[in-house]
């Protein structure tokens, strides 16, 4: 509880320090929003000529994507300081700071910096889905609702797990390499139907960094895609499993922190 | 002579500096290989479903297909810089005030630095992807030698184009707290109006039309389509008549707009 507390005082710090510049902020969300239709617009025009490829149809398709907008918008309102925490954190030290709190370490380096901005992607997504949904004429019990709850959450845990153990190797190698980016570039792989593509991208999507369980397995519930039931329904063990591995590596990298000496 | 002295030192001291992080770019190949990757496996589907007869005629096959998106991501592999981040990141520091203090614009700083990144990614990083890319997948040889010329005129003039915008989104950070969302629409518009996730001739013709009322296609469209030869003869010079006319209308607008914002600019002391 008191934890909860500290995040809300972060956020609530941050959120008056990025409301001092009101205008700015909503060029910003503007902004964000016309990225996300540029990206989305892919699909649009994907589909004018054709009616479905590999058995998927437009809204199918646009309904999974939606599904996946709404956990990365999520994620990247936190994602800021994973993606240069080797930097930031390990090369110039700013770790010491947060190990000398009594607060889990991951929690406060995610929760340091937010972006709400991209909460548009989210509020986008839930239109994506909702408007995808009303045209496949899906008739969403409160059971679907539900499980699209819980794959929310599963694809937010999925991101968080992914990038942090990404981060956390940046304890044991100063990464200037950037082993995130291509990562990254991956997720966009997840909005697709896996059997798209090559084996190996399958197999990595799945098992590796399994980005195919962020939108695109757990949408077979609500889409009866009977063929998937089972890789649906582990959608939320597989983000349990890799939010074990995140904590695994995190602790094992905090421990060979060494700080800087400066 | 002299007038181009400062400039290629600059554009020397951006190839050296790339140099010495040239490790981040192997990295790179692999995010170009996903790229690929998940993009002509999408086609591929498309293609299957009989697209092939009506929007893609003009591709005589898959394989044809496959080298336009093979050829446009490493097109742009040649042509990407980080103008925008680079000075976004020097507004955010203050750095900026001593590179507006130097006797060389803001403007022709960038550029040469975007033209020194491109060298650099013309000598290590782009045959790279192009000996991954034929290992992996194969893709066609361009049309004829002319086309390849042609291709290969076109992707300077994309350099300079790539780099313009970038140093006109760039310039929004002196206005703003954080350009992270422009950026990543500028992104995102590239991607789909350049045709370099979708070729312009599949676009309905409103979009289509709109496309090429923007500096975009010259970035992917254009090389693309001399590279395969799907424009010839005067139609193929009227192309690199585009690409110039996009370039030389950039770089005036990059020119106005730096000195409009360079004189603006007010920095703290301390």
């Amino acid at each position: 509880m008191r934890t909860l507390a500290i995040y809300g005082a972060y956020f609530a710090q941050f959120l008056k320090a990025r409301m001092a510049y009101r205008a700015d902020f909503f060029a910003e969300v503007f902004a964000t929003g016309l990225g996300s239709a540029a990206s989305l617009a892919f699909v649009f025009v994907l589909f004018v000529p054709i009616d479905a490829i590999a058995g998927w149809s437009r809204d199918e398709i646009l309904f999974v994507y939606g599904m996946s907008m709404i956990p990365y918008g999520l994620f990247a309102t936190v994602s800021w300081n994973l993606f240069d925490f080797g930097d930031r954190f390990v090369i110039e030290g700013h770790f010491d700071r947060v190990l000398l709190r009594p607060v889990n370490s991951f929690a406060q380096v995610v929760f340091e910096a937010f972006r709400i901005q991209t909460l548009t992607e989210s509020a986008i997504g839930v239109v994506v889905v909702a408007t995808a949904a009303r045209r496949l004429g899906l008739e969403l019990g409160i059971i679907d609702l539900a499980w699209m709850g819980v794959a929310v959450l599963s694809g937010c845990a999925i991101f968080v797990a992914v990038f942090g153990t990404i981060a956390s190797l940046s304890f044991h190698f100063e990464d200037r390499v950037g082993i995130a980016p291509p990562v990254f570039n991956l997720i966009n792989a997840g909005r697709y139907p896996v059997d798209l593509f090559p084996k190996a991208v399958r197999f990595v999507l799945r098992w590796i960094i399994p980005f195919a369980f962020v939108a695109f397995y757990p949408s077979a519930l609500p889409l009866h895609k009977d063929g998937l039931r089972n890789f649906c329904m582990a959608t939320p063990l597989v983000a349990l499993v890799f939010l074990g591995v995140l904590a695994f590596a995190w602790r094992r990298g905090v421990r060979s922190y060494q700080s800087t000496g400066s | 002579m002299s007038v181009f002295a400062v400039p290629l030192a600059l554009i020397r001291i951006s190839f050296v500096a790339n140099l010495a992080y040239r490790l981040r770019f192997y990295t790179g190949v692999i995010s170009y290989l996903i790229y690929v990757l998940v993009y002509t496996s999408i086609w591929k589907a498309v293609y299957a479903t009989g697209a092939a007869g009506g929007p893609l005629a003009e591709f005589q096959s898959f394989e044809a297909l496959f080298t336009y998106f093979a050829v446009g991501w490493l097109a742009r592999s040649f042509c990407f810089n980080n103008v925008d981040r680079t000075l976004t990141e020097l507004v955010e520091s203050g750095h900026i005030a001593a590179r507006v203090a130097r006797p060389v614009s803001l403007h022709l700083q960038m550029l040469c630095e975007a033209i020194g990144e491109a060298a650099f990614r013309a000598a290590f990083f782009s045959p790279i992807l192009l000996t991954v890319l034929v290992v992996f997948f194969g893709f066609q040889p361009p049309a004829s030698l002319g086309c390849l010329l042609a291709f290969l005129a076109s992707l300077v003039l994309s350099i300079v184009v790539m780099a313009e915008l970038n140093f006109l989104v760039g310039l929004t950070a002196f206005k703003t707290q954080s350009t992270w969302g422009i950026m990543r629409a500028k992104q995102y518009l590239i991607e789909l109006l350049s045709g370099l996730l979708i070729p312009l001739s599949y676009f309905p013709d409103v979009l289509r039309t709109i496309a090429y009322c923007t500096p975009f296609p010259v970035l992917t469209s254009i090389p693309n389509r001399l590279y395969l030869g799907l424009v010839t003869g005067a139609e193929a010079w009227a192309s690199l008549g585009v690409s110039a006319a996009w370039a030389v209308g950039l770089f005036v607008v990059a020119i106005v707009c730096d000195r409009a914002v360079s004189k603006s600019l007010q920095v703290q002391g301390g």
